[in-house]
């Protein structure tokens, strides 16, 4: 932190460092819960999840989305995001450990700003994917 | 009432009081150790006010402010969907907000359609459209 990220300093086509996650417990649920005040009940009844076909409680898409902005935030500094988007596409469960990777995929100007795109993917151990997303972010120039 | 009615319909406002616990507490939710979202001094170090908001927050006015259970009612009530699951969702962050912002957010059906997932169920899609603004009435957060 602290260490200032330039348009320069980042080229199409880069890997950005996977964000590697402890496995999902029922306690990171309940937390995500009582901080986002989602409290449906699939996300902590067992018995309401067997009954949604899902075999017990899963994770909040949102949540699986909050690892994808904590490993954008890592990426570039948070006062440069512009945009950041996702798609659900897989459910996550109890003991999944999950891993955000991303890739730049241009760059540019926009509303004379120093532009990058890059796309990122959310996975679970066994290579299911959660999320597909994309993200914006504004980079200065080197002084 | 039809499905296709509902486009362009707006939902009740949303008033959001930002707060700086919320900011800790998202970020120790998810595990996110990244000081800027725990430590005011860090924070200012890097250029910010105070602790920002991480990329999500936003989701604590939703779930606080009741947003989505109005529509969904309504949508219930035109037909009872064996499950409701979240699709997609987009943030465009147009002004920084911190702890102490008043944001106000009005809801809008921006978008229906029918979809026929991998297992050949129906599947309708409502597109919910949120402009936050601040105590200012600037634009600060577009969701999608």
């Amino acid at each position: 932190m602290g260490k200032e990220l330039y348009f320069e300093d980042v080229n199409v086509g880069d890997e950005l460092p996977p964000l590697v996650k402890e496995p999902i417990t029922r306690v990171q649920i309940v937390r995500y819960a009582g901080a986002s005040g989602d409290f449906n009940a699939l996300h902590f009844d067992d018995e309401i999840g067997k009954r949604a076909g899902m075999g017990g409680i899963i994770a909040h898409g949102m949540l699986i989305m909050g690892f994808a902005g904590q490993a954008v935030t890592q990426w570039f500094p948070r006062k440069y995001l512009r945009n950041f988007g996702a798609r659900f596409v897989g459910m996550s469960k109890l003991g999944e450990g999950i891993t955000v990777k991303g890739t730049v995929t241009k760059k540019g100007q926009e509303n004379g700003e120093n532009i990058v795109l890059g796309t990122l993917v959310v996975c679970g151990q066994d290579g299911s994917i959660k999320i597909n997303g994309d993200f914006k972010v504004a980079l200065p120039n080197k002084a | 009432m039809s499905f296709e009615n509902m486009v362009g319909r707006e939902y009740p406002t949303v008033v959001w009081e930002v707060q700086r616990c919320k900011i800790r507490e998202m970020a120790l939710a998810l595990g996110d150790d990244n000081p800027i979202y725990h430590d005011t001094k860090v924070a200012e170090a890097n250029g910010y006010k105070d602790l920002p908001p991480h990329p999500i927050l936003s989701r604590v006015g939703n779930h606080f402010g009741n947003m989505e259970k109005p529509i969904i009612r309504d949508l219930q009530a035109l037909e009872m969907p064996t499950m409701a699951v979240h699709a997609e969702e987009r943030y465009e962050y147009l002004r920084d907000y911190y702890a102490g912002d008043v944001l106000t957010g009005i809801p809008k059906i921006a978008d229906m359609t029918q979809k026929v997932n991998k297992s050949g169920g129906k599947m309708r899609i409502t597109q919910i459209e949120t402009m936050w603004r601040n105590q200012n009435g600037e634009d600060v957060l577009k969701v999608n």
